[in-house]
Protein backbone atom coordinates (compact mmCIF):
# COMPACT_ATOMS: atom_id res chain seq x y z
CA UNK A 1 0.00 0.00 0.00
CA UNK A 2 1.69 3.14 -1.18
CA UNK A 3 0.14 6.61 -1.21
CA UNK A 4 -1.42 7.75 -4.45
CA UNK A 5 0.72 10.87 -4.61
CA UNK A 6 4.10 12.03 -3.37
CA UNK A 7 2.98 15.44 -2.16
CA UNK A 8 -0.12 16.46 -0.17
CA UNK A 9 -1.43 19.62 1.40
CA UNK A 10 -1.43 17.98 4.84
CA UNK A 11 -0.13 14.82 6.51
CA UNK A 12 -1.97 13.67 9.65
CA UNK A 13 -0.16 11.36 12.09
CA UNK A 14 -2.62 9.30 14.13
CA UNK A 15 -6.15 8.28 13.16
CA UNK A 16 -8.02 8.75 16.42
CA UNK A 17 -10.97 11.15 16.77
CA UNK A 18 -8.76 14.26 16.42
CA UNK A 19 -6.91 13.03 13.33
CA UNK A 20 -10.04 11.80 11.53
CA UNK A 21 -12.12 14.88 12.28
CA UNK A 22 -9.31 17.19 11.17
CA UNK A 23 -8.74 15.18 7.98
CA UNK A 24 -12.45 15.15 7.17
CA UNK A 25 -12.87 18.90 7.59
CA UNK A 26 -9.79 19.74 5.52
CA UNK A 27 -10.64 17.24 2.78
CA UNK A 28 -14.16 18.64 2.55
CA UNK A 29 -12.62 22.06 2.00
CA UNK A 30 -10.70 20.72 -0.99
CA UNK A 31 -7.34 19.99 0.60
CA UNK A 32 -5.44 16.81 -0.22
CA UNK A 33 -4.90 14.98 3.06
CA UNK A 34 -3.10 11.74 3.92
CA UNK A 35 -3.26 10.06 7.33
CA UNK A 36 -1.03 7.42 8.89
CA UNK A 37 -1.71 5.27 11.92
CA UNK A 38 0.91 2.98 13.37
CA UNK A 39 -1.65 0.59 14.77
CA UNK A 40 -2.76 -2.52 12.91
CA UNK A 41 -6.35 -1.54 13.36
CA UNK A 42 -7.97 1.84 13.94
CA UNK A 43 -9.63 2.08 17.35
CA UNK A 44 -7.67 -0.75 18.95
CA UNK A 45 -6.35 -1.25 21.54
CA UNK A 46 -8.84 0.74 23.58
CA UNK A 47 -7.09 3.01 26.08
CA UNK A 48 -10.14 4.80 27.30
CA UNK A 49 -13.37 4.60 29.34
CA UNK A 50 -15.20 5.50 26.10
CA UNK A 51 -17.61 8.11 27.47
CA UNK A 52 -18.70 11.10 25.38
CA UNK A 53 -21.35 13.69 26.25
CA UNK A 54 -24.01 14.69 23.73
CA UNK A 55 -23.21 18.35 24.47
CA UNK A 56 -20.34 17.99 21.98
CA UNK A 57 -22.86 19.21 19.38
CA UNK A 58 -23.09 22.53 21.27
CA UNK A 59 -19.41 23.15 20.53
CA UNK A 60 -19.02 21.84 17.00
CA UNK A 61 -21.07 20.43 14.16
CA UNK A 62 -20.82 16.82 15.32
CA UNK A 63 -23.21 14.09 16.26
CA UNK A 64 -22.23 10.80 17.86
CA UNK A 65 -22.94 8.08 15.24
CA UNK A 66 -25.77 5.83 16.45
CA UNK A 67 -23.91 2.66 15.57
CA UNK A 68 -21.04 3.62 17.89
CA UNK A 69 -23.27 4.15 20.95
CA UNK A 70 -23.31 1.09 23.20
CA UNK A 71 -25.58 2.82 25.72
CA UNK A 72 -27.53 5.99 26.33
CA UNK A 73 -26.42 7.62 29.56
CA UNK A 74 -29.01 9.53 31.55
CA UNK A 75 -26.99 10.84 34.46
CA UNK A 76 -24.09 10.75 36.84
CA UNK A 77 -23.77 9.34 40.35
CA UNK A 78 -20.89 10.58 42.47
CA UNK A 79 -19.94 8.55 45.52
CA UNK A 80 -18.06 9.87 48.54
CA UNK A 81 -15.67 7.56 50.40
CA UNK A 82 -18.51 6.51 52.75
CA UNK A 83 -20.49 5.66 49.58
CA UNK A 84 -23.10 8.34 50.16
CA UNK A 85 -23.92 9.56 46.69
CA UNK A 86 -25.23 12.52 44.71
CA UNK A 87 -27.25 11.91 41.62
CA UNK A 88 -27.25 14.24 38.64
CA UNK A 89 -30.11 12.82 36.65
CA UNK A 90 -31.73 14.20 33.53
CA UNK A 91 -34.96 13.23 31.81
CA UNK A 92 -33.16 13.00 28.51
CA UNK A 93 -30.03 11.25 27.41
CA UNK A 94 -26.88 13.15 28.29
CA UNK A 95 -24.28 11.10 26.50
CA UNK A 96 -23.10 7.69 25.46
CA UNK A 97 -20.54 5.09 26.24
CA UNK A 98 -19.01 4.39 22.88
CA UNK A 99 -17.52 1.37 21.26
CA UNK A 100 -14.25 3.07 20.34
CA UNK A 101 -13.42 0.43 17.75
CA UNK A 102 -16.62 1.28 15.89
CA UNK A 103 -16.53 5.02 16.66
CA UNK A 104 -12.95 5.56 15.51
CA UNK A 105 -13.47 3.49 12.38
CA UNK A 106 -16.64 5.38 11.47
CA UNK A 107 -14.86 8.70 11.85
CA UNK A 108 -12.03 7.40 9.68
CA UNK A 109 -14.57 6.28 7.07
CA UNK A 110 -16.11 9.75 7.07
CA UNK A 111 -12.68 11.26 6.45
CA UNK A 112 -12.12 8.87 3.55
CA UNK A 113 -15.52 9.69 2.08
CA UNK A 114 -14.54 13.35 2.16
CA UNK A 115 -11.48 12.47 0.10
CA UNK A 116 -8.71 11.86 2.65
CA UNK A 117 -6.38 8.85 2.28
CA UNK A 118 -5.76 6.65 5.32
CA UNK A 119 -3.05 4.02 5.84
CA UNK A 120 -2.80 1.83 8.95
CA UNK A 121 0.12 -0.22 10.25
CA UNK A 122 2.21 2.62 8.84
CA UNK A 123 4.60 4.16 11.30
CA UNK A 124 5.94 7.66 10.74
CA UNK A 125 9.61 7.16 11.52
CA UNK A 126 10.90 10.65 11.13
CA UNK A 127 10.41 14.16 9.85
CA UNK A 128 12.08 15.29 6.62
CA UNK A 129 13.65 18.76 6.67
CA UNK A 130 14.98 20.67 3.65
CA UNK A 131 18.36 22.40 3.55
CA UNK A 132 16.87 25.44 5.34
CA UNK A 133 15.67 23.22 8.25
CA UNK A 134 12.09 23.61 7.11
CA UNK A 135 9.73 20.68 7.74
CA UNK A 136 8.71 19.30 4.33
CA UNK A 137 7.56 15.71 4.86
CA UNK A 138 7.79 12.41 6.72
CA UNK A 139 9.47 9.04 6.36
CA UNK A 140 7.06 6.14 6.67
CA UNK A 141 7.59 2.43 7.35
CA UNK A 142 4.75 0.16 6.30
CA UNK A 143 5.52 -3.51 7.04
CA UNK A 144 9.16 -2.96 6.23
CA UNK A 145 8.44 -0.98 3.09
CA UNK A 146 9.95 2.46 3.52
CA UNK A 147 8.96 5.58 1.63
CA UNK A 148 8.80 9.37 1.91
CA UNK A 149 5.75 11.62 1.61
CA UNK A 150 5.79 15.39 1.41
CA UNK A 151 3.34 18.06 2.56
CA UNK A 152 3.06 21.74 3.41
CA UNK A 153 1.66 20.93 6.84
CA UNK A 154 2.25 18.05 9.26
CA UNK A 155 -0.37 17.43 11.96
CA UNK A 156 0.40 15.41 15.06
CA UNK A 157 -2.74 13.71 16.40
CA UNK A 158 -0.64 11.03 18.06
CA UNK A 159 -2.26 10.75 21.48
CA UNK A 160 -0.31 10.56 24.74
CA UNK A 161 2.90 9.26 23.21
CA UNK A 162 3.22 12.28 20.88
CA UNK A 163 6.38 10.74 19.46
CA UNK A 164 6.85 12.95 16.41
CA UNK A 165 5.53 16.08 18.16
CA UNK A 166 8.25 15.47 20.76
CA UNK A 167 10.85 14.82 18.09
CA UNK A 168 10.25 18.23 16.48
CA UNK A 169 10.39 19.84 19.92
CA UNK A 170 6.82 21.12 20.13
CA UNK A 171 5.75 18.84 22.99
CA UNK A 172 7.71 17.53 25.97
CA UNK A 173 7.46 14.17 27.72
CA UNK A 174 4.51 13.83 30.10
CA UNK A 175 5.52 14.17 33.74
CA UNK A 176 4.38 11.70 36.34
CA UNK A 177 2.64 14.29 38.50
CA UNK A 178 0.64 15.59 35.55
CA UNK A 179 -0.79 12.24 34.47
CA UNK A 180 -3.18 9.69 35.80
CA UNK A 181 -2.34 6.06 35.28
CA UNK A 182 -5.45 4.01 34.48
CA UNK A 183 -6.52 0.39 34.42
CA UNK A 184 -9.86 -0.93 33.26
CA UNK A 185 -11.83 -4.10 32.76
CA UNK A 186 -14.86 -4.52 30.57
CA UNK A 187 -17.11 -6.51 32.85
CA UNK A 188 -20.56 -7.98 32.61
CA UNK A 189 -23.27 -8.64 33.32
CA UNK A 190 -23.71 -6.39 36.34
CA UNK A 191 -26.65 -4.29 37.49
CA UNK A 192 -26.54 -0.64 36.55
CA UNK A 193 -28.97 2.21 35.88
CA UNK A 194 -27.44 3.58 32.69
CA UNK A 195 -25.75 6.24 34.78
CA UNK A 196 -22.05 6.92 35.02
CA UNK A 197 -20.82 6.05 38.52
CA UNK A 198 -17.79 7.75 39.98
CA UNK A 199 -16.22 6.76 43.31
CA UNK A 200 -13.93 9.17 45.12
CA UNK A 201 -11.58 8.48 48.01
CA UNK A 202 -7.92 8.92 48.80
CA UNK A 203 -7.72 5.35 49.92
CA UNK A 204 -9.50 3.70 46.99
CA UNK A 205 -8.14 5.96 44.22
CA UNK A 206 -5.51 8.54 45.26
CA UNK A 207 -6.17 11.85 43.46
CA UNK A 208 -8.33 10.10 40.88
CA UNK A 209 -11.46 8.00 40.97
CA UNK A 210 -12.95 4.63 40.19
CA UNK A 211 -15.56 4.59 37.44
CA UNK A 212 -18.35 2.44 36.08
CA UNK A 213 -19.32 3.37 32.53
CA UNK A 214 -22.35 1.29 31.52
CA UNK A 215 -22.46 -0.38 28.15
CA UNK A 216 -25.14 -2.58 26.59
CA UNK A 217 -26.62 -5.78 28.08
CA UNK A 218 -25.34 -5.14 31.59
CA UNK A 219 -21.74 -4.79 30.53
CA UNK A 220 -19.65 -1.87 31.71
CA UNK A 221 -16.18 -0.40 31.68
CA UNK A 222 -15.01 -0.58 35.27
CA UNK A 223 -11.78 1.27 35.77
CA UNK A 224 -9.52 3.36 37.91
CA UNK A 225 -7.29 6.36 37.32
CA UNK A 226 -4.81 7.53 39.95
CA UNK A 227 -1.97 10.02 40.21
CA UNK A 228 1.03 8.91 38.16
CA UNK A 229 3.38 9.81 41.00
CA UNK A 230 1.43 7.96 43.70
CA UNK A 231 3.72 5.61 45.68
CA UNK A 232 6.66 6.85 43.66
CA UNK A 233 9.03 5.65 46.37
CA UNK A 234 7.82 2.08 45.93
CA UNK A 235 9.41 -0.17 43.38
CA UNK A 236 6.27 -0.73 41.30
CA UNK A 237 4.99 2.83 41.70
CA UNK A 238 1.29 3.71 41.41
CA UNK A 239 -0.08 0.26 40.57
CA UNK A 240 -3.70 1.13 39.70
CA UNK A 241 -4.50 -2.49 38.89
CA UNK A 242 -3.93 -3.56 42.49
CA UNK A 243 -6.27 -0.84 43.81
CA UNK A 244 -8.98 -1.66 41.27
CA UNK A 245 -8.80 -5.38 42.06
CA UNK A 246 -9.09 -4.55 45.75
CA UNK A 247 -12.16 -2.38 45.16
CA UNK A 248 -13.87 -5.00 43.02
CA UNK A 249 -13.16 -7.60 45.70
CA UNK A 250 -14.78 -5.32 48.27
CA UNK A 251 -17.87 -5.05 46.04
CA UNK A 252 -17.82 -8.68 44.93
CA UNK A 253 -21.52 -9.13 45.56
CA UNK A 254 -22.25 -6.79 42.65
CA UNK A 255 -19.77 -8.53 40.38
CA UNK A 256 -20.65 -12.10 41.31
CA UNK A 257 -22.04 -13.03 37.89
CA UNK A 258 -19.60 -11.00 35.89
CA UNK A 259 -17.13 -12.12 33.29
CA UNK A 260 -14.13 -10.11 32.23
CA UNK A 261 -14.18 -9.58 28.48
CA UNK A 262 -11.43 -6.98 28.09
CA UNK A 263 -8.39 -5.64 29.94
CA UNK A 264 -7.41 -2.11 29.03
CA UNK A 265 -5.38 0.73 30.38
CA UNK A 266 -3.41 3.83 29.67
CA UNK A 267 -1.88 6.99 30.93
CA UNK A 268 -3.75 10.26 30.54
CA UNK A 269 -2.77 13.87 31.03
CA UNK A 270 -4.70 15.77 33.73
CA UNK A 271 -2.71 18.99 33.67
CA UNK A 272 -2.48 22.11 31.51
CA UNK A 273 -2.69 22.08 27.73
CA UNK A 274 0.67 22.42 25.98
CA UNK A 275 1.73 26.05 25.79
CA UNK A 276 2.56 26.01 22.09
CA UNK A 277 0.33 24.16 19.67
CA UNK A 278 2.01 25.18 16.44
CA UNK A 279 5.32 25.93 14.77
CA UNK A 280 6.41 26.34 11.15
CA UNK A 281 4.60 23.70 9.05
CA UNK A 282 3.56 21.66 12.09
CA UNK A 283 0.67 21.62 14.57
CA UNK A 284 -0.39 19.32 17.38
CA UNK A 285 -4.03 18.48 18.21
CA UNK A 286 -5.93 16.42 20.78
CA UNK A 287 -4.36 14.33 23.52
CA UNK A 288 -0.90 14.82 21.99
CA UNK A 289 -1.36 18.52 22.82
CA UNK A 290 -2.64 17.54 26.30
CA UNK A 291 -6.07 18.90 25.36
CA UNK A 292 -7.65 16.59 27.93
CA UNK A 293 -10.03 17.49 30.73
CA UNK A 294 -7.97 17.71 33.92
CA UNK A 295 -10.86 16.77 36.18
CA UNK A 296 -12.27 13.64 34.58
CA UNK A 297 -9.55 12.81 32.08
CA UNK A 298 -12.00 12.83 29.16
CA UNK A 299 -10.24 13.41 25.87
CA UNK A 300 -12.54 12.46 22.98
CA UNK A 301 -14.70 15.60 23.01
CA UNK A 302 -11.76 17.91 23.61
CA UNK A 303 -9.85 16.26 20.76
CA UNK A 304 -12.77 16.75 18.37
CA UNK A 305 -13.13 20.40 19.36
CA UNK A 306 -9.39 21.00 19.01
CA UNK A 307 -9.40 19.37 15.58
CA UNK A 308 -12.33 21.55 14.58
CA UNK A 309 -10.68 24.78 15.74
CA UNK A 310 -7.39 23.84 14.07
CA UNK A 311 -9.06 22.81 10.80
CA UNK A 312 -10.82 26.19 10.48
CA UNK A 313 -7.50 28.04 10.75
CA UNK A 314 -5.74 25.64 8.39
CA UNK A 315 -8.53 25.84 5.79
CA UNK A 316 -8.44 29.63 5.96
CA UNK A 317 -4.67 29.66 5.32
CA UNK A 318 -5.09 27.17 2.47
CA UNK A 319 -7.94 29.06 0.78
CA UNK A 320 -6.05 32.33 0.93
CA UNK A 321 -2.98 30.73 -0.58
CA UNK A 322 -0.87 31.67 2.41
CA UNK A 323 2.04 29.81 4.01
CA UNK A 324 1.64 27.33 6.86
CA UNK A 325 4.21 29.22 8.83
CA UNK A 326 4.38 29.88 12.54
CA UNK A 327 2.86 33.32 12.19
CA UNK A 328 -0.27 32.15 10.34
CA UNK A 329 -0.71 28.96 12.36
CA UNK A 330 -0.50 30.91 15.62
CA UNK A 331 -4.16 31.75 15.06
CA UNK A 332 -4.95 28.16 16.05
CA UNK A 333 -3.18 28.63 19.40
CA UNK A 334 -5.06 31.88 19.94
CA UNK A 335 -8.46 30.48 19.02
CA UNK A 336 -7.91 27.45 21.23
CA UNK A 337 -6.81 29.49 24.22
CA UNK A 338 -9.83 31.77 24.03
CA UNK A 339 -12.28 28.90 23.46
CA UNK A 340 -15.05 27.95 25.85
CA UNK A 341 -13.59 24.47 26.26
CA UNK A 342 -10.17 25.74 27.40
CA UNK A 343 -11.90 27.99 29.94
CA UNK A 344 -13.81 24.97 31.26
CA UNK A 345 -10.58 23.02 31.45
CA UNK A 346 -8.95 25.83 33.46
CA UNK A 347 -11.84 25.70 35.91
CA UNK A 348 -11.80 21.91 36.07
CA UNK A 349 -8.09 21.94 36.84
CA UNK A 350 -8.90 24.11 39.85
CA UNK A 351 -11.62 21.67 40.89
CA UNK A 352 -9.22 18.77 40.57
CA UNK A 353 -6.64 20.56 42.72
CA UNK A 354 -9.36 21.37 45.26
CA UNK A 355 -10.51 17.75 45.43
CA UNK A 356 -6.90 16.74 45.92
CA UNK A 357 -6.78 18.76 49.13
CA UNK A 358 -9.84 17.08 50.64
CA UNK A 359 -9.46 14.25 53.09
CA UNK A 360 -11.89 11.35 52.91
CA UNK A 361 -13.52 12.79 56.02
CA UNK A 362 -13.98 16.18 54.29
CA UNK A 363 -15.67 14.51 51.34
CA UNK A 364 -17.99 12.55 53.63
CA UNK A 365 -18.92 15.73 55.50
CA UNK A 366 -19.83 17.52 52.29
CA UNK A 367 -22.24 14.74 51.37
CA UNK A 368 -23.95 15.20 54.71
CA UNK A 369 -24.81 18.87 54.15
CA UNK A 370 -25.48 19.05 50.43
CA UNK A 371 -28.86 17.88 49.18
CA UNK A 372 -30.42 17.43 45.76
CA UNK A 373 -31.59 21.04 45.66
CA UNK A 374 -27.97 22.10 45.98
CA UNK A 375 -27.10 19.78 43.15
CA UNK A 376 -29.74 21.46 40.99
CA UNK A 377 -28.30 24.88 41.72
CA UNK A 378 -24.80 23.57 40.99
CA UNK A 379 -26.10 22.44 37.62
CA UNK A 380 -27.46 25.92 37.02
CA UNK A 381 -24.04 27.35 37.82
CA UNK A 382 -25.24 28.95 41.03
CA UNK A 383 -22.27 27.61 42.96
CA UNK A 384 -22.15 30.32 45.59
CA UNK A 385 -25.14 29.18 47.62
CA UNK A 386 -23.77 25.68 47.91
CA UNK A 387 -20.29 26.88 48.73
CA UNK A 388 -21.52 29.25 51.46
CA UNK A 389 -23.46 26.39 53.00
CA UNK A 390 -20.24 24.41 53.28
CA UNK A 391 -18.38 27.51 54.50
CA UNK A 392 -20.75 28.07 57.42
CA UNK A 393 -20.70 24.49 58.59
CA UNK A 394 -17.12 23.54 57.80
CA UNK A 395 -14.85 26.59 57.55
CA UNK A 396 -11.80 24.37 57.16
CA UNK A 397 -13.19 22.88 53.96
CA UNK A 398 -14.12 26.38 52.82
CA UNK A 399 -10.46 27.40 53.04
CA UNK A 400 -9.72 24.70 50.52
CA UNK A 401 -12.69 25.56 48.30
CA UNK A 402 -12.05 29.32 48.05
CA UNK A 403 -9.68 28.95 45.11
CA UNK A 404 -12.69 27.94 43.03
CA UNK A 405 -14.62 31.15 43.52
CA UNK B 1 24.26 0.06 31.67
CA UNK B 2 20.73 0.44 33.04
CA UNK B 3 18.24 -1.90 31.58
CA UNK B 4 14.57 -2.58 31.85
CA UNK B 5 12.76 -5.84 31.37
CA UNK B 6 9.38 -5.84 29.65
CA UNK B 7 7.06 -8.67 30.50
CA UNK B 8 5.21 -9.09 27.24
CA UNK B 9 2.55 -11.25 28.85
CA UNK B 10 1.56 -8.30 31.06
CA UNK B 11 1.91 -5.42 28.58
CA UNK B 12 -1.39 -3.96 27.35
CA UNK B 13 0.37 -1.75 24.75
CA UNK B 14 -1.08 1.46 26.12
CA UNK B 15 2.10 3.45 25.50
CA UNK B 16 2.00 5.12 28.91
CA UNK B 17 5.67 4.28 29.43
CA UNK B 18 6.56 5.89 26.11
CA UNK B 19 4.60 9.03 27.05
CA UNK B 20 6.65 9.62 30.20
CA UNK B 21 10.03 8.31 29.02
CA UNK B 22 12.25 11.40 28.89
CA UNK B 23 14.54 10.03 26.18
CA UNK B 24 12.21 8.17 23.82
CA UNK B 25 13.72 4.81 24.76
CA UNK B 26 10.31 3.12 24.56
CA UNK B 27 7.88 3.01 21.69
CA UNK B 28 4.75 1.06 20.88
CA UNK B 29 5.29 -0.38 17.41
CA UNK B 30 2.71 -2.49 15.68
CA UNK B 31 1.65 -5.00 18.29
CA UNK B 32 4.76 -4.81 20.45
CA UNK B 33 6.62 -2.54 22.80
CA UNK B 34 10.06 -1.68 21.49
CA UNK B 35 12.92 -0.80 23.85
CA UNK B 36 16.04 1.04 22.72
CA UNK B 37 18.59 0.25 25.47
CA UNK B 38 21.12 2.75 24.15
CA UNK B 39 18.67 5.57 24.92
CA UNK B 40 17.68 4.36 28.42
CA UNK B 41 18.98 6.41 31.34
CA UNK B 42 17.55 4.06 33.98
CA UNK B 43 15.27 6.67 35.58
CA UNK B 44 12.52 4.10 36.11
CA UNK B 45 9.61 6.46 35.35
CA UNK B 46 8.19 3.85 32.98
CA UNK B 47 8.16 1.31 35.80
CA UNK B 48 6.31 3.68 38.15
CA UNK B 49 3.63 4.71 35.65
CA UNK B 50 2.93 1.39 33.94
CA UNK B 51 -0.69 0.52 34.83
CA UNK B 52 -0.09 -3.17 34.29
CA UNK B 53 3.21 -3.65 36.15
CA UNK B 54 4.76 -4.92 32.95
CA UNK B 55 8.18 -3.27 33.35
CA UNK B 56 10.93 -3.85 35.89
CA UNK B 57 14.24 -2.06 36.21
CA UNK B 58 17.52 -3.95 36.49
CA UNK B 59 20.32 -1.92 38.01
Amino acid sequence: MKPKKQKYDAIVIGVGPAGSHFAKKCAEAGMSVICFDKRKEIGAPVRCAEGLGDQISEYIDFEIPKKARTSDITGLKIYAPNENSFTFKKETTTGAVLDRKIFDKMLAEQATQAGAEIYTYSIVEDIIYNENKKIIGVKVDHLGEKYSVYADLIVSAEGMEARIARKVGLVGPANLKGVDTCFQYEIGPIEHENMIEVYYGNEIAPRGYIWIFPKEKGFANVGIGIAGNYNIEKEMGANPKELLDKWIEKHKQRFKNASYVAVEGGVICVDNTEKNLSMDNFIVIGTAARQVDPLHGGGIGNALIAADIASKVVIDIYKNGKEFDKKNLKKYDENWYKSKIQKEMDFNLKVRKFLEKLSDEDMNKITEIIDNKDIDSLLEDKNLGVISKIAIKYPKIFLKIKDLI
Amino acid sequence: MPEITIKNEKCIFCGGCAAVCPTGALEVRGTGLKFYPEKCIGCGLCVKVCPANAITLKK
